[in-house]
């Protein structure tokens, strides 16, 4: 049986960082808009992350957000 | 913040059921069920330019992209009015005969606004239609069959000037003043790249960059070199392109595996708006014949 990761609301961290350093895996953040992270180069690597906006599944990998589009919803 | 531990290809972890990875060599997500990896391929990568590898292959038979780049007065790429449009449109390509490409409602179009088309179905001499006619027929010089090429098409919304520049060179190869509004607007729907009037070609793409404004000052910069002939690829993220279509540079692509989607990388690729190439027929590939 899978473990599927749940999503938390995305919370901001603190001034520096958009991204919350209080949730671990399989709790990832979800952004409402990808624009307010998609520029952010400060993720910690392997950084996994959820955007409502575009349903896509993102994760940085130290130089670059690697993503996956939604195949399907239910 | 949630952060996925990572394993190789060559050194995958134990399974155990549930366990999620990245994979660093494959920048895939990983999903073992105990027994099999669960594999997801990413889609796109956004990041730093990281060269040009790739382009993308059509065989002239029945393989094309399309896009639906909206360009009608009410469809959101170009100014909503007549006098006030401008654009660029460039790419790379290395044809071996048939249609190039259209900017029109539907590829058989009687109609268009752009025609990039041979003088028969599977001829190898080029003629541009724009502005309402065909202005243009290119010389064996000016684009080298068998070769690559590079083509820019511009229009100023300040004196509604069309220029065609041909593999960096300067001074255009053809200039036309339109004194009416854009001509076939109304056609302007969709665009299409290796399909065109006469059916389909046998050509190569690569690094295809949409501008709704005129970039004509910029050409050397597009060209990647002020020297004629001597240009290559080059990063276009400071020219901000509305879409750019990288052939496979930030895909998940391998010589001659299929090119599906393509994504766009431009700037209006941000958010839910996406512009992506998709299939229109045929099965064009990936193929390691870059520029």
């Amino acid at each position: 049986m899978f473990v599927l990761p749940t999503f938390g609301l995305g919370v901001i961290a603190s001034p520096l960082s958009v991204f919350d350093p209080d949730l671990t895996f399989p709790t990832i953040q979800v952004f409402d808009n990808e624009s307010e992270f998609i520029d952010q180069t400060n993720a910690p690597d392997y950084t996994i992350v959820h955007a409502k906006d575009t349903d896509k599944l993102y994760v940085w990998d130290g130089s670059a957000w690697y993503f996956d589009s939604k195949n399907s919803q239910i | 913040m949630s952060t996925l531990t990572t394993h190789t290809t060559a050194s995958r972890d134990s399974h155990s059921i549930g366990l999620c990875k990245f994979n660093t060599t494959s920048k895939a997500i990983e999903v073992s069920d105990g027994n099999s990896w669960y594999i997801y391929d990413y889609d796109q990568f956004l990041g730093s330019y990281t060269g040009n590898s790739y382009a993308v292959s059509y065989d002239g038979t029945d393989d094309y992209h399309t896009v639906a780049l909206d360009g009608t007065s009410t469809g959101g790429v170009l100014a909503s009015s007549d006098t006030d449009i401008a654009l660029t449109l460039s790419f790379w390509f290395k044809p071996s005969g048939g249609d190039i490409f259209g900017w029109q409602d539907t590829p058989t179009s009687t109609s268009p606004t752009i025609l990039f088309t041979p003088q028969n179905a599977s001829g190898t001499t080029y003629s541009l239609y724009y502005a309402g006619a065909y202005r243009h027929t290119f010389s064996s010089s000016e684009i080298v069959v068998g070769s690559w090429n590079h083509f820019m098409i511009t229009r100023t919304a300040s004196t509604n000037t069309w220029s065609i520049f041909c593999n960096g060179n300067s001074t255009p190869v053809d200039t036309f003043v339109q004194t009416n509004s854009l001509s076939n607007r109304a056609n302007m729907t969709n665009m299409y790249f290796s399909s065109a009037y006469y059916g389909h070609g046998q050509n190569v793409f690569d690094e295809i960059a949409f501008w709704n404004s005129d970039q004509s000052s910029n050409l050397s910069t597009i060209y990647g070199s002020s020297t004629p002939g001597s240009g290559s690829p080059v990063d276009l993220t400071s020219s901000q392109p509305y879409c750019w279509w990288r052939m496979g540079d930030n895909e998940s692509a391998s010589n001659g595996s299929a090119a599906g989607t393509i994504t766009n990388t431009g700037t209006s690729s941000t958010g839910s708006t996406n512009y992506d190439l998709t299939v229109g027929g045929g099965s064009p590939t990936y193929t390691n014949s870059v520029v």
